[in-house]
């Protein structure tokens, strides 16, 4: 049943692989020719992605006036899988910031780093959506539950990270 | 259920304690071998000569009249400067930056974390949950030191605010999280 809910839940798995990935590359060094800096990078953006997703989903359910769904732009009830709302969306940015600043307040972050946390958060949780109206409760998919979502929506936040500070960092 | 938690916190506490100790005793000779050596230089020093041990604790003068004054302050100064010794090693466990704390340490700093801050954690975890985050929280602070760790505590604390926004009204419609949004070991990993 709760797979037919929009359900933000947990998905740390993808946090404590940047966790180990970044034991591994020790610091300053390289793990899988990528540096420590990367993982943690990740690690903050799968988080960030987690929040960015939970605060979109809670404050569209409680905010949002029109919800419609991400891929078909059809409307749709507050709660519905893919359903996005202007309110949620702005939440995923303020959810996403949190996070990322609190890693730049703590040193795990440099301040050019902050915004694409923030950015991959965003992307992510939008791509969940997409995921979520398309994959998730569909027959045949039925292990597609919303942890196996979220895995991978935490997934893609942190590689959307990883890959852009390999570019701009 | 609730008060389930607490009994298990109670032998918690006492595991804890003796995880700690065996800790300290491979990092800092609190206890063990490391230590006997310096017991036996200081005994064998009885005119109470000033001299810097290897961690550079100074030992105040001892003058002593008897033998067993020589064993009262020696036993004094044992604990004086192992209390030294503690806390540098556990300040450097808890501060350390790049992660890399062994897991044992990690482990005894989680145990006294939740359970100081089990009642605020149980309203956000289920039972099974708690077990689960404790689990995780050993695993980060293991590998990322306590940035990794107040990161995801952050994460779980501004989570669970943001699902309890409007709560009734959600549940009226039938889209609240279930559990009054408390989260399972599903929800953990």
């Amino acid at each position: 049943m709760s797979s037919f809910l929009v359900a933000t839940r947990g998905s740390a798995a993808t946090g404590l692989a940047c966790g180990l990935a970044t034991y591994f590359a020790d610091k300053g060094g390289k793990f899988l020719g990528i540096t420590s800096e990367l993982y943690i990078l990740g690690y903050v953006a799968s988080l960030a992605t987690k929040l960015s997703d939970t605060f979109a989903s809670e404050i569209g359910k409680a905010y949002g006036k029109t919800t419609f769904l991400i891929t078909t732009l059809q409307r749709v009830s507050p709660g519905t899988e893919g359903a996005i709302s202007a309110e949620g969306t702005a939440a995923s940015i303020v959810g996403g910031a949190l996070i990322s600043l609190f890693g730049l307040s703590v040193g795990f972050l440099s301040p050019k780093a902050v915004p694409i946390s923030i950015f991959a958060a965003f992307v992510a949780t939008n791509i969940e959506s997409v995921l979520g109206a398309t994959l998730q409760g569909k027959k045949n998919l039925e292990w597609m539950t919303n942890e196996v979502v979220n895995f991978i929506n935490t997934l893609i936040g942190a590689a959307i990270a990883i890959a852009c500070g390999m570019l701009f960092l | 259920m609730i008060g389930t938690i607490s009994s298990i916190g109670y032998s918690y506490k006492i595991f804890t304690l003796l995880l700690f100790l065996q800790v300290l005793d491979q990092s800092s000779g609190f206890v063990g071998v490391g230590r006997k050596a310096t017991l036996t230089q200081k005994v064998s020093n009885p005119l109470g000569v000033r001299y810097q041990t290897p961690n550079q604790a100074i030992i105040p003068v001892v003058r002593p009249h008897s033998t067993q004054s020589i064993t009262q302050q020696t036993k004094l100064h044992a604990i004086q400067s192992s209390a030294r010794d503690i806390l540098p090693a556990l300040t450097k466990s808890l501060l350390s930056y790049g992660g890399k704390v062994p897991l044992s340490q990690a482990f005894a700093l989680n145990v006294f974390l939740f359970i100081g801050l089990r009642s605020k954690l149980l309203k956000l975890l289920t039972n099974q949950g708690f077990f689960h985050a404790l689990a995780l929280g050993t695993g980060l602070w293991a590998t990322l030191g306590w940035r990794g760790w107040t990161t995801c505590v952050l994460y779980l604390f501004l989570g669970s605010a943001v699902t309890k926004v409007k709560m009734q009204e959600k549940e009226k419609l039938g889209i609240a999280e279930g559990r009054g949004g408390r989260r399972g070991p599903e929800n953990v990993w």
